[in-house]
């Protein structure tokens, strides 16, 4: 059968190609996730390799004495001995500040390459990197400040030269400094034994490590020196085990996209057979027995399996390295893999994954392939309608469906709804509950595609008849026609967007997932602090004009309040620090949340006149530094329900208090750190006696924001391959039923079809069917994703649910597009056919 | 029984025509002429059958007159209208009103239910059809009690019933018949021959028939018989014994 089963493939190259390309796609992310995995080993080795300096031997972290040192220098085969003596200290330049260690200069060991400027010759000198240089905005020969971190200690150091080192995937490269430089960074006398925080790097004169070691241990037992190579490989095992989370999270993605590959690959099968069931009777009849022909169709998915594999891992691999380079050439730590990095098993296991699942996936045709009877060769068969699926079908996939939800939906109401009381342990209840939200969502999800068969026609009607309902009379006959078609095989179409419905579904929950996050995470940061930016004077005097001018002239400062930020304290609470402020301005400053103070009130917000009894009014208390500004007789309350502080009082209702101590400060959050870097070197030029304390909750925030946006991007671009691979099967099942339906399309245009209208027919299909993949799609990501995000954030009091309506409208643009573009080759080959050779019966 | 209404006054220029008709594949030495010259006319209100043995051309005659094929020289008139040089689009406009199809099988939308593959045309060009024609059509054809059924759950008969109401529903200037009781067993055969014969008597239609077989070709009121791309021969008010012997004649010619 294997001459049959070529010859078959070689009769069906296009459409197999297209089967072909879903698992190039799939096989190909597999490699590729293996790839970064050889990445990272390589990395690390060098990032290890570089630190070793060439040592042969090393004792790290162990006291030893200047006498033993010199011992070890005295060793047969020791060539030389490097004390690295370490420090770390916080470097600032300006405004900027950077903690970094310092390591001493190595004797032996290769020196750290010079970019520019030169090595530190003398004491009070620092070599830094150059990533380091960049962030502080220094060059070679400029002054940093240093300060401990442990001590009073501080200074300056001349930058004496730029290292070519760029930030290692593990932090900044350190900075060098003579050994007589770290005794002052450390704060160390002569007296002091600090051996133990040193390395030794032990450079042998070509004799084994072994040996030299067994020397050392000679020495001195407590030592305890290990050879490079053990360092090496235990300093790689430690590394490559925590990116061993990295790449099963890579993994798991890869799987994803294997997995939808497969299913499209059954639908193609599914399809090839059904359109060669005369080809297949015929052999039938000619004497093939089922289990040949069921093996032909095995022999044809092993074949085409393999190719595409192989073809896939060309691509990953080539990708992938492509990559690499691109990134080693930019940041100093990734080290593009060589061909012979590439370990035998990410070349093997990706063509293997891809063998199999193929073969699985052609498992069902392959069957179905032997239920074609011999006399249907002989009896021209019209393509009938198929039946959807009985009564088990609907009883197993509803009962899946509804105890799914259920599972999905109790956690988060529980969480969300009730108060967890004390004495639960939170959080091993909130993994409980997202373990019982996770198989719920798992449940949903499967009931929805075993029901998908009943699901998906029912969508797919409702949306052909509301395009039907908005078009005028010609096209909305195609658009009924097109959804006949559309619906007329109800599995094959079911299969076919159930792939879609996966893809668009994990796109779409990581997408709702991380809008809540952020949204939640906004609001709990917004309770905390409301304003963008708070800025605290230094000075006894407060703020002046100099300064206030200042800070308001600054480009993109949208609103400032003036505050005074002594220490107000309510009498009776003294926990609840009072904001002293103009509530008019800070109301501004503020925006959103809109509320007025009478005179002479303070305001609280309704927590804390809940807390304190409700009182009618309150004392306040001056607990510290500065003017008096304790009332003797309490000042009337009004509760102010959309107060974002605990408690507000005008700074009127105080008598005087000098110049304000603080400003909260409105900024254009597009530029937010620019704008906060602006106003802290205003009010500092303003002022250059006392530079403010600047808070900028802003700033986290934006942080925040990026961080999500840039995971996001990145869950959503390797969940983006399999949604790529379902639509390729989306176009499969257009183009395999335009073949099946050649003699229709004929009896169409023979009725009165023109081509453009048969194109539209193709395009509507597509369209249709992409659609409705991606709407169930959204609805179960929509699903799963609050519900899990509820749980895990639900305990939150400023858990609020969002949306991102980028990713869910662009999952449906995509469709929508995708859907159309699947029916243009199609479209073309059935218009291309003259209408009386597609009437032609075989 | 009841008095079927008539279609519209019966016209007197022909239903459809052709002049100096040629269609060739290939060319040079491997040049295949399909017809070759033709000259024909078919009058309205008639039935029609074009015989002749296989490769004679009468498939590709047929093509040409439903405005399905281009020719490659030659003219072609349907309801009095040039088709020859009309773009596709104008030509599938034209078949959708003024022409029906029966063919020998596959004619029915496999998802559409009789009903709707008989309302197919109308549906098509987003026009509401005239109920009473339609009813008037079921009744003719026995379709009353199958309308909701597919195809799948229909006999050969009944589905070749549905494709002739679909041809009729838009009172169509030629009805255009490919073997129509090909896949037919004898008595479902000859129940269809006879729909066509008396849509022709009662209704005013214009049936132009392809088919091999004598007796079919018999229920016409004129036969034309074509080999190798010309007409051969022509019989009026035909029996089958006429029939067989006409075919038999352009038969020994071939071999001789």
């Amino acid at each position: 059968m294997l001459r049959f089963a070529v010859a078959s493939m070689r009769a069906s190259v296009g459409r197999l190609v297209a089967a072909g390309i879903a698992i190039v796609l799939g096989t190909g992310f597999v490699a590729a996730t293996l790839l970064t995995t050889d990445v990272l080993r390589a990395t690390a080795e060098a990032a290890v390799v570089a630190d070793l300096n060439g040592a042969d031997v090393v004792v790290e972290y162990v006291p030893y004495t200047q006498e033993q040192l010199r011992e070890i220098e005295a060793l047969p085969g020791v060539a030389g001995v490097d004390e690295l003596v370490t420090g770390g200290v916080i470097v600032e330049s300006g405004h900027r500040s950077r903690y970094i260690d310092v390591q001493s200069l190595p004797v032996h060991g290769a020196p750290p390459p010079i970019a520019s400027g030169a090595l530190p010759s003398a004491d009070g000198e620092l070599a830094i990197s150059a990533s380091l240089a960049d962030s502080l905005g220094v060059a070679a020969g400029e002054t940093l400040r240093w300060s401990s971190v442990s001590s009073e200690l501080n200074g300056t150091l001349i930058v004496s030269g730029i290292t070519d080192q760029g930030s290692l995937l593990l932090g900044d490269a350190p900075g060098w400094a003579s050994s007589g430089t770290l005794d002052a960074l450390r704060g160390t006398g002569a007296q002091e034994d600090t051996s133990a925080q040193n390395r030794l790097l032990i450079h042998g004169d070509g004799t084994s490590q072994e040996r030299i070691a067994a020397g050392v241990r000679g020495v001195s037992p407590d030592l305890a020196p290990r050879t490079a190579q053990e360092v090496t490989d235990t300093k790689m095992a430690e590394l490559t085990g925590s990116a061993q989370f990295f790449v099963l999270f890579g993994m798991g993605f890869a799987a994803v996209a294997v997995v939808v590959a497969g299913m499209v690959i059954a639908n193609t099968f599914d399809v090839l057979v059904a359109q060669r069931t005369k080809v297949l009777a015929l052999v039938r009849c000619g004497g093939a027995t089922k289990g040949q022909v069921r093996r032909s169709v095995l022999i044809e998915a092993t074949l085409l399996g393999l190719l595409a594999s192989v073809v896939g891992v060309g691509l990953g691999l080539g990708l992938g390295q492509a990559a690499a380079w691109f990134l080693s050439s930019r940041t100093f730590g990734v080290t593009a893999p060589r061909l012979t990095d590439v370990a035998p098993t990410t070349l093997l296991v990706p063509v293997l994954v891809g063998v199999v699942v193929t073969l699985v996936a052609a498992l069902g045709p392959a069957r179905s392939a032997t239920r074609v009877s011999p006399v249907a060769a002989l009896r021209p068969a019209a393509v009938d309608p198929v039946r959807a699926g009985g009564r088990a079908r609907k009883w197993f996939g509803g009962l899946t469906l509804v105890v799914g939800l259920a599972l999905l939906v109790v956690p988060p109401t529980l969480v969300v709804a009730t108060d967890v009381s004390e004495g639960v342990d939170l959080d091993t209840l909130l993994v409980l509950l997202l373990l019982v939200g996770v198989t719920g969502g798992l449940l949903t999800v499967g009931g929805v595609l075993v029901l998908s068969v009943f699901f998906v026609p029912a969508v797919i009607r409702a949306l052909g008849s509301t395009l039907a309902r908005l078009l005028p009379g010609e096209a909305a006959a195609t658009a009924r026609l097109a959804t006949a078609n559309a619906v007329r095989n109800p599995r094959r179409t079911a299969a076919t967007t159930s792939a879609l419905v996966i893809g668009v579904g994990l796109v779409v929950m990581m997408g709702t997932g991380a809008a809540t996050a952020r949204t939640t995470l906004e609001h709990e940061l917004g309770a905390q602090f409301p304003a963008d930016l708070l800025v605290s004077s230094t000075s006894e005097q407060g703020f002046g004009d100099a300064e206030l001018e200042a800070a308001e002239a600054v480009d993109g400062v949208v609103g400032l309040a003036t505050a005074w930020d002594r220490s107000v304290n309510l009498a009776d609470d003294p926990g609840t620090a009072v904001m002293v402020v103009d509530p008019v301005a800070l109301d501004e400053v503020l925006g959103g949340r809109s509320f007025a103070v009478a005179d002479g009130h303070v305001a609280l917000s309704p927590t804390v006149y809940e807390r304190l009894g409700s009182p009618e009014a309150v004392r306040l208390g001056d607990y510290g530094m500065g003017t008096a500004a304790s009332t003797a007789e309490a000042l009337p309350v009004e509760v102010v329900e959309s107060l974002p502080l605990p408690a507000v009082v005008a700074p009127d209702a105080l008598g005087d208090l000098g110049a304000p101590t603080a400003m909260l400060v409105d900024v254009d959050d597009t530029r937010a750190s620019e704008v906060v870097a602006d106003v802290q070197d205003a009010v500092s030029d303003a002022n250059p006696e006392a530079p403010p304390n600047m808070v900028a909750p802003v700033e986290v925030r934006a942080t925040f924001g990026q961080v999500i946006d840039a995971l996001l991007a990145v869950l959503i671009g390797l969940l983006g391959v399999a949604v790529v691979i379902a639509l390729v099967g989306v176009a499969n099942t257009l183009s395999l039923s335009v073949i099946e339906r050649r003699r229709e399309h004929g009896v169409l245009r023979a009725v009165g079809v023109t081509q453009p209208q048969l194109r539209q027919l193709l395009a509507v299909e597509g369209v249709l069917i992409s659609t409705a993949g991606a709407l169930i799609g959204i609805a179960l990501g929509l699903a799963t994703g609050f519900a899990g995000t509820a749980i895990i954030l639900g305990s939150s009091a400023e858990f609020r649910f969002g949306l991102d309506w980028r990713v869910t409208l662009g999952c449906v643009v995509i469709a929508l597009v995708a859907g159309l573009l699947a029916s243009v080759v199609p479209a073309r080959t059935a218009t291309r056919v003259p209408v009386v050779a597609a009437l032609a019966t075989e | 029984m009841r008095t079927l209404q008539p279609l519209a006054p019966t016209r007197t220029e022909p239903a459809a025509r052709t002049r100096g008709l040629t269609k060739t594949y290939g060319s040079g030495d491997a040049i295949v002429r399909a017809l070759d010259g033709v000259d024909v006319e078919f009058a309205s209100g008639e039935f029609t059958a074009i015989m002749g043995p296989s490769g004679s051309g009468k498939s590709t005659l047929m093509h040409m007159l439903a405005g399905l094929d281009r020719p490659t020289s030659g003219s072609v008139w349907l309801s009095n209208i040039d088709i020859s040089d009309l773009k596709d689009k104008q030509v599938t406009l034209l078949r959708r009103e003024k022409v029906g199809f029966v063919f020998q099988g596959f004619n029915l939308l496999p998802m559409y239910t009789a009903r709707q593959n008989i309302l197919l045309p109308f549906e098509l060009a987003g026009r509401k059809p005239d109920p009473a024609w339609f009813d008037q059509l079921v009744d003719l054809l026995h379709l009353g009690d199958r309308l909701t059924h597919l195809p799948s759950e229909l006999s050969g008969g009944q589905q070749q019933r549905v494709a002739i109401a679909r041809a009729l529903i838009t009172r169509p200037a030629v009805v255009f018949a490919d073997e129509p009781t090909g896949n037919l067993d004898s008595r479902s055969g000859s129940q269809i021959l006879s729909f066509l014969r008396t849509s022709v008597r009662e209704l005013g239609q214009t049936v132009i028939m392809v088919t091999h077989d004598a007796v079919a070709a018999a229920h016409a009121s004129r036969v034309l018989l074509l080999a190798d791309g010309r007409i051969a021969g022509e019989i009026t008010d035909p029996t089958t014994d006429a029939i067989s012997a006409g075919l038999d004649a352009l038969r020994v010619d071939e071999v001789a």
